[in-house]
């Protein structure tokens, strides 16, 4: 620990500092556009971290990945369209907030989120990154099944009061989730003869169809000249000051929720965030107001998210497991400089490791100077008329579908998910609940089918996971949300119901 | 359309005619075979960005420059165990300029298992750069210390034993069924997806021993066990760990990392490639680097995996015959 002043006097270089802001810029703006990941961002950079040496190039990828991350809510508040899986549960409130003419607040309250969020996960990684990477190893088959459980269990959450539809649109996601190799066995299901479909429904195309495509068609459909209005508020930093004040709670479980799991190798940010969001929105005195622009849910989603980020590099600094696909790229990164990520790490290379979890920390004060003054760019999109921004969010959707895949294959996926997207909402369902099944149902899947084979050894499936603590407590968890999700959905009905009959009255 | 509707599309027109004349002359080539690859080469990485295959074609790729006068451009194209991506490779136009990185056996067990969906002979095999032994591994914990004493125990208690293998349907899937066969015990099979899960679940005694390479283990020297080297030769930072066969126990089986290309390319394209393959390969500062990233260098031309792949299909025949996998 005394080593990470160091490792910020090592940052002090101006031209390390310049590196870090402008990838922050690059990070946001590629974490805003649709289709353009953290991953893609990161290995593009490879070769130039590599020239700009150990310090540098390192807190240059952590600063990338960083705010790419948070710029996924961007996207998500203006446009409803979730630039990263993990920010899905943003746009469930932030699109709302758009709507209203809340743009401004939504965003900022994601940017202090994040950052909060992220500095959170940092010091959780500098402070104990080798004991939680052994911790992490507790998490097995069982415990990411149930964990994916836990996740989907917010289908009620994210089903805008239509809980039978919502299952309904989750169901759809599994199936669809199903397409592809099977994860244990490797044989090929459901691809009809098509054989590009032996990868699966690709996330991120689908994603993009689901929500920006079919937003663009409504987009263009819709009469107004603008998706939303847009006007400065009067008093907006006084506003969210105190939404920040009364949400500390909300932001410290958050926070807290995004780092354990983002510890997990495999997890994902996007369990992070919804499981972060349905804790808000059930703990929330006023539960009817999530999924309508409630800020605390933009602030769930996001500070979970960014905590997530410091804290995926826990089992890779710690053991050298990479827990997510942006880890790998950077452990990639460290082993060409030299350095062995994992049991050793502090005692061979402190200075390098110090200085850049210390780079982590700097990035996040960055992001929030640098992201306070792009919050006024993002929302000039709103000022862009809807006949032009309609056919620039479809360009936008096929070149990022294109990208996210590197083949036309990934465009097809978007344009196939979009149709579904916009059939979905003609007819009322919501397409939360099917993003949510698509993006879970692989991780449960496996981690059944993997458990299930590990099972083969007990005596009895009971006892295999009665022998298991973590996996009895998440089945625990998710009864009660099952539970509280039942009573949270009685609760705003009957308030819906009084309402109603006060303004008849 | 209106007037200045028109004008304006004329301008547009107008510049991407300039565009396009301004980027002409830099594609065209004088002759061919002296300028060679003279832009850069595409080369596709079946997998997600940071696996092994990734590392290995980066460290391959800051040697490019040198040798061919131009860096690598990366594709990653994952999904059907990396043959979605060579099936791509397989119909392209053979124009000298797209190569991709894969491994053996996986090469020839993905036409075997039916999850290929190309003509074999649609790919040429460049070189084999680096080969990786699968490695029995188990945690610390472990009341195992050589794969003789967990065989043993398996006998003992069949079926109550769990064994983690890294990939289904890989080569180290097919070796390590084979072996359990010959053995005739009965173990729980427990298939993870990739080395660094497997890794993990070995470090938590999620399964009681794993195979699979070695360089997911490289963080967690300390807190794993190795059982044994599934290879032909003990590997240099184990030392001290048996093969299978000096164990008794008649197991090989390993990850070989090729370059390849689509069948149809120009013979001085492949020449030169494969030339430029192997100067690169001699170079002691390349072999360094990839033991860095954890990889063994391991030269085989093109033809000698060809045999080599070759002489593996007609062995796993058999044991896909066998085990029905």
């Amino acid at each position: 620990m005394e080593l990470l002043l160091p490792g910020f006097l090592d940052l002090l270089d101006p031209q390390t500092l310049l590196i870090m802001a402008l990838a922050i810029v690059g990070g946001i703006v590629v974490g805003t556009l649709p289709g353009l990941s953290s991953v893609m961002a990161i290995s593009l950079m490879l070769p130039i971290a590599y020239a700009f040496g150990p310090v540098t190039g390192l807190s240059m990828l952590g600063a990338i990945y960083t705010a790419a991350l948070y710029g996924g809510a961007n996207s998500a508040i203006i446009l409803n369209t979730p630039g990263t899986p993990s920010s899905l549960p943003t746009a469930f409130d932030g699109f709302p907030m758009t709507k209203q003419g809340k743009a401004n607040q939504a965003l900022y309250a994601a940017l202090f989120a994040s950052v909060l969020g992220g500095l959170f996960g940092t010091m959780v990684l500098i402070v104990a990154f080798e004991p939680l990477a052994n911790l992490s190893l507790k998490f097995g088959p069982p415990e990411f099944f149930f964990l994916a459980c836990l996740g989907l269990c917010a289908v009620a959450a994210i089903s805008e009061g239509k809980v039978l539809r919502g299952l309904l649109s989750a169901c759809i996601g599994l199936l669809i989730a199903l397409i592809g190799q099977d994860p244990v066995s490797g044989d090929v299901r459901f691809t009809f003869g098509i054989y590009p479909l032996i990868s699966g429904i690709e996330v991120i195309p689908a994603l993009l169809g689901l929500f920006s495509l079919s937003q663009a068609m409504k987009i263009l459909e819709a009469k107004g000249s603008h998706i939303a209005p847009y006007a400065s508020e009067i008093n907006l930093f006084g506003k969210l000051e105190k939404k920040l004040r009364q949400s500390w709670s909300i932001l410290l479980r958050s926070s807290i929720i995004g780092s354990v799991i983002g510890i997990l190798p495999g997890a994902g940010g996007a369990i992070a965030s919804i499981i972060a969001y349905n804790e808000a929105r059930r703990t929330s005195k006023e539960p009817g107001k999530f999924g309508k622009g409630a800020v605390e849910g933009i602030m769930a989603s996001e500070a979970a998210n960014n905590a997530q980020v410091s804290s995926s590099l826990v089992p890779m600094m710690g053991l050298g497991i990479p827990g997510n696909v942006n880890a790998a790229v950077i452990m990639g990164a460290l082993m060409s400089f030299g350095i062995q990520p994992g049991m050793g790490l502090l005692t061979n290379s402190s200075d390098i490791a110090y200085a850049f979890m210390a780079s982590l920390i700097v990035s996040n004060f960055l992001l929030l100077g640098i992201g306070f003054y792009m919050v006024k760019l993002t929302t000039r999109v709103l000022l862009i008329p809807s006949n032009y921004l309609g056919p620039g969010v479809i360009a936008l959707c096929i070149v990022g579908a294109y990208a996210a895949t590197y083949s036309v294959y990934g465009v097809w996926v978007m344009f196939g998910m979009g149709l579904v997207g916009y059939l979905m909402l003609k007819v009322g369902i919501p397409i939360g609940p099917l993003a949510l099944g698509l993006v879970l149902g692989p991780i449960a899947e496996k981690g059944l089918a993997q458990s299930l084979q590990m099972a083969e050894s007990e005596s009895s499936l009971l006892s295999f996971i009665l022998a298991r603590p973590i996996s009895m407590a998440l089945i625990v968890f998710c009864l009660v949300a099952l539970f509280a999700a039942l009573y949270v959905e009685k609760k705003t009905q009957q308030a819906e119901l009084l309402r109603k009959e006060q303004g008849n009255g | 359309m209106t007037l200045p509707k028109l004008y304006r599309l004329l301008i547009s027109l107008g510049i991407l005619v300039l565009l396009i004349l301004l980027i002409k002359p830099f594609t065209n080539e004088g002759s061919p075979e002296a300028s060679y690859p003279g832009k850069p080469i595409k080369i596709i990485v079946p997998f997600k960005p940071g696996g092994g295959s990734d590392r290995i074609a980066r460290v391959l790729d800051a040697y490019t420059k040198e040798e061919f006068g131009s860096t690598f451009t990366f594709v990653y194209k994952p999904g059907g165990g990396g043959h979605l991506g060579l099936r791509f490779l397989a119909n392209t136009k053979p124009d000298g300029y797209l190569l991709a990185t894969y491994n053996t056996p996986d090469l020839v067990l993905g036409h075997m298992t039916g999850i290929a969906n190309y003509e074999q002979n649609d790919l040429v095999v460049l070189g084999q750069i680096a080969f990786d032994a699968n490695v029995f591994a188990t945690s610390q914990d472990s009341p195992f210390f050589n794969m003789k004493e967990f065989l043993r125990e398996a006998r003992k208690r069949p079926g109550k034993l769990r064994l983690g293998i890294s990939q289904p349907k890989g080569g180290n899937h097919l070796a390590t069924l084979a072996m359990i066969d010959e053995q005739g015990i009965d173990i729980s099979v427990v298939i993870f997806a990739g080395g660094t899960e497997l890794a993990s679940a070995v470090l938590g005694n999620q399964v009681d021993v794993g195979i699979g390479g070695l360089a997911p283990f490289h963080g967690s020297m300390k807190q794993t066990r190795f059982l044994a080297i599934s290879g032909d030769k003990r590997l240099k930072i184990i030392p001290t760990i048996q093969t299978m066969i000096e164990q008794g126990i008649p197991m090989n089986s390993g990850t070989g990392r090729i370059i390849l290309a689509p069948a149809g390319m120009a013979t001085f394209q492949l020449e030169r490639l494969k030339q430029g393959l192997k100067t690169i390969f001699d170079n002691d500062d390349f072999q360094a680097d990839l033991r860095k990233v954890g990889n063994e260098p391991s030269w085989l031309s093109g033809e000698e995996v060809t045999a080599y792949l070759e002489d593996f299909q007609i062995k796993a025949q058999k044991v896909l015959e066998k085990t029905g996998l």
